[in-house]
């Protein structure tokens, strides 16, 4: 399998799709993530990505987002894992992640495919 | 410019927050950060180490899920947790947990800070499971430590016991130790029983000089080379005690061979149990037993041990040689294995009327031997045990065969001395008569003829009693000899030509010649001459040469007779010099005689310090000889 870049998780149509900017900030969500996961894309665009994470991960992600950024160095971009979305109506759905990370003109800005697993889970 | 402080704020926390996650990363510790919720909040990378998963994936996860910490054997108490997190007075718990993962139980230091702020919990967890494991190392060793110390010290009170035990036994007991033979430990009752004082390191041949004469160092080797104990009863110990001097002891010892951890022999324990007094004692029983055995061995009566049952327990010599049994043959055996079974009824009949009435018994008891009889008187008594129980019959049995037939000799020689005395004396009151007769008639020349009759009947009847007087002094010992100096070849011609004048059928020679005189009692001797030259012609019926014979043979002079006549069976030949007897065969009994006259012969001559003998063959003839002891006068 060829490695999966930036812009090829952008054009995916049929897996809900989000992306920050090195600030942590959401620019782009397509349909199928609002359609999986309830929330509407003016809600979400220019607000922070721990909006759509359960609170307890919303602490880890702040230390890991920030260590990456100083460090460059993550253990969570480009693999599978199998974590949780919070949703619009704030139920929880696990979800298949796979999340790149591309700097463009100096700046980092992160891709994700969120593949629900199964039902709400909380 | 608010925008651009924002975000030089936002860049500020990130690489607070950066460093905070690195350090955090890095801490040996585990962190882990639970909310009100329980779930976890944050996992340090030790702490998802320390729970075997992925950190990210811990996030949201129940504390009690990915860390059930256990507490003396328990889950940690929820319900403590709970009311320390709402609770405004416990800011912290910390304890010792266990925590079970791929079935390994880990140990954890575990302290829990609780932010009420926030409402929070910090845990810091410490895996402490190895420092546990050290800590239970030591522990364990410091236990096997103190253990050992015990064990060492029990040793050591059970050596120093032992030792004690060792030295104040009352057995002799020596450990020596090594192929050298030293003493490693001599108890006092050892010392005691050599009579010296031995010090550890003395060796054995050092202190017991005596020990290799008498095989105990080359016992001692044997034992230690073959590593077989050694048993030995009532070993006799000559030792040289010093102020005591030489003394045996009898010892009943004990070699033992001691080994080391490997199984080799290392040292010999030595015990030896001082058994002279009852050796002593046994001997002194035994002694009096051969004495016994002795004395009853020198009696000519058969003596016997029976048991109750009839199993013979002891037998004298005499049994043994008449019964032509060993003692050790006898033993155990009852009459029924040696005697006929109606000889064996009878003693056994005996044996139980001693035992029923518990008194003395005197029988006469026939007992088969061969194809003779022979006839005890027995006195059998009954022997008591402690109880007065009968344990065994003793006999004591006496030949009396002999006795009998002397008695029965008697009786013979009593018929016979009577007939041989009326005979005599009917002849001479028949001829009497004839004389008184024949004087009415006047007729003289034949009253001398049988006056001269009536005087060989009385030369008869006055040697018969003669005889009888002669047997009547020995018996009584008043055969009194009155020894003279006389030419024994004179003496002897003198009765050889008195005898030849009484039959015409023998010629009676006489040859060889003393040239010395003999001291003796001549009439005595001439008795003897008589006796046997009388016999010669008596018992040679049909006539024929008798030759006297005088030879001189060292110190004395030799006198035989041998007629040619009937001779006597070898049966008879060594009974003719006894009182009585006279051969029984049928021709014999046609002789006249008391049957005593060699009897007579024999004991003047044994008076003179000389001796009779017979040479016969039956049917061919008889010599009889006498010696005398010539010089002493």
């Amino acid at each position: 399998m060829s490695k999966v870049g930036f812009d090829d998780i952008i054009r995916e149509q049929d897996t809900p799709v989000i992306a920050i900017d090195q600030e942590g900030i959401i620019f782009f969500v397509n349909e199928r993530f609002e359609q999986e996961y309830g929330w509407r894309e003016k809600e979400l665009l220019g607000n922070v990505i721990t909006m759509i994470m359960p609170p307890y991960m919303r602490d880890a992600h702040n230390l890991g987002f920030s260590r990456f950024m100083v460090t460059e160095s993550s253990r969570i971009l480009n693999k599978s894992l199998a974590l949780p979305v919070y949703c619009r109506d704030t139920s929880i759905k696990k979800a298949e992640h796979f999340i790149v990370g591309e700097k463009k003109d100096g700046k980092w800005q992160f891709a994700a495919m969120v593949k629900p697993l199964e039902a709400n889970i909380a | 410019m608010k925008k651009e402080k924002y975000t030089q704020v936002l860049t500020d926390l990130r690489k607070s927050l950066a460093w905070i996650d690195l350090v955090l990363a890095n801490l040996a510790e585990g962190v882990l950060v639970v909310g009100e919720d329980y779930k976890v909040y944050f996992a340090n990378d030790s702490a998802a180490q320390i729970i075997g998963k992925e950190r990210v994936l811990l996030m949201g996860l129940s504390i009690w899920e990915v860390l059930p910490l256990i507490r003396e054997n328990q889950i940690a108490d929820k319900t403590f947790f709970v009311d320390a997190l709402k609770s405004q007075k416990s800011e912290n718990m910390s304890g010792t947990y266990f925590f079970e993962r791929d079935e390994q139980r880990l140990t954890f230091d575990v302290k829990v800070r609780f932010i009420r702020k926030i409402k929070q919990a910090v845990f810091w967890i410490n895996d402490i499971t190895e420092q546990k494991e050290h800590e239970e190392a030591f522990r364990q060793e410091q236990i096997a430590l103190i253990r050992e110390q015990i064990a060492r010290d029990e040793a050591e009170k059970e050596r120093a016991r032992l030792y004690s035990l060792f030295m104040q036994a009352p057995v002799p007991i020596a450990i020596i130790k090594g192929v050298n033979q030293v003493y490693e430990l001599s108890n006092e009752a050892n010392n005691k029983a050599l009579g010296r004082k031995i010090m550890p390191g003395q060796t054995v041949k050092e202190v017991l000089p005596e020990a290799e004469k008498m095989g105990l160092t080359g016992l001692i080797d044997k034992v230690y080379r073959t590593g077989e104990t050694f048993h030995g009863n009532e070993l006799p110990l000559v030792l040289d005690i010093p102020g005591i001097g030489v003394k045996t002891q009898y010892v009943n010892a004990i070699y033992q061979p001691l080994r080391d951890l490997y199984g080799n022999v290392e040292a010999i324990m030595a015990i030896g149990i001082d058994v002279t007094e009852q050796v002593l004692a046994r001997q002194k029983v035994e002694e009096s037993q051969k004495l016994l055995q002795t004395i009853i061995d020198g009696s000519n009566a058969v003596i016997y041990l029976k048991d109750v049952k009839g199993k013979y327990m002891m037998i004298n010599s005499a049994f043994e040689k008449l019964f032509n049994f060993t003692r050790e043959e006898v033993k155990g055996k009852t009459d029924y294995d040696i005697f006929p079974k109606a000889v064996a009824d009878e003693l056994r009949v005996n044996d139980k009327e001693v035992l029923r009435t518990r008194g003395t018994l005197h029988r006469e008891e026939s007992v088969g031997l061969g194809k003779s009889l022979r006839t005890y008187i027995s006195v059998k008594f009954p022997l008591f045990d402690t109880n007065g129980k009968p344990y065994a019959v003793c006999g004591i049995s006496t030949d009396i065969t002999e006795r009998k037939e002397r008695e029965r000799r008697k009786d013979n020689f009593i018929d016979m001395a009577s007939h041989e005395l009326k005979t005599p004396v009917t002849s001479m009151k028949i001829f009497n008569k004839v004389i008184k007769d024949l004087a009415a008639k006047g007729d003289v020349q034949r009253v001398a003829l049988y006056s001269s009759k009536i005087g060989v009947q009385l030369d008869r009847l006055a040697k018969l009693v003669n005889e009888l007087l002669n047997l009547s002094r020995i018996q009584s010992g008043r055969l009194e000899m009155e020894k003279e100096l006389f030419d024994l070849n004179v003496l002897v011609k003198e009765m050889v030509t008195y005898i030849q004048i009484s039959t015409q059928k023998h010629a009676i020679h006489i040859e060889g010649k003393l040239d010395s005189e003999v001291y003796a009692d001549r009439e005595r001797i001439a008795q003897v001459v008589t006796n046997l030259v009388t016999n010669a012609v008596k018992y040679s019926p049909d006539g024929g040469d008798v030759f006297v014979r005088i030879k001189k043979e060292d110190d004395y002079v030799n006198v035989s007779v041998q007629d040619f006549g009937i001779g006597i069976a070898q049966k008879y030949q060594s009974k003719v010099f006894e009182r009585f007897f006279q051969v029984s065969g049928h021709k014999e009994k046609t002789f006249p005689g008391l049957g005593i006259g060699l009897f007579i012969s024999s004991v003047i001559i044994q008076r003179h310090g000389g001796e009779m003998a017979i040479q016969s063959v039956k049917g061919k003839g008889s010599t009889f000889s006498f010696t005398l002891p010539l010089n002493t006068h």
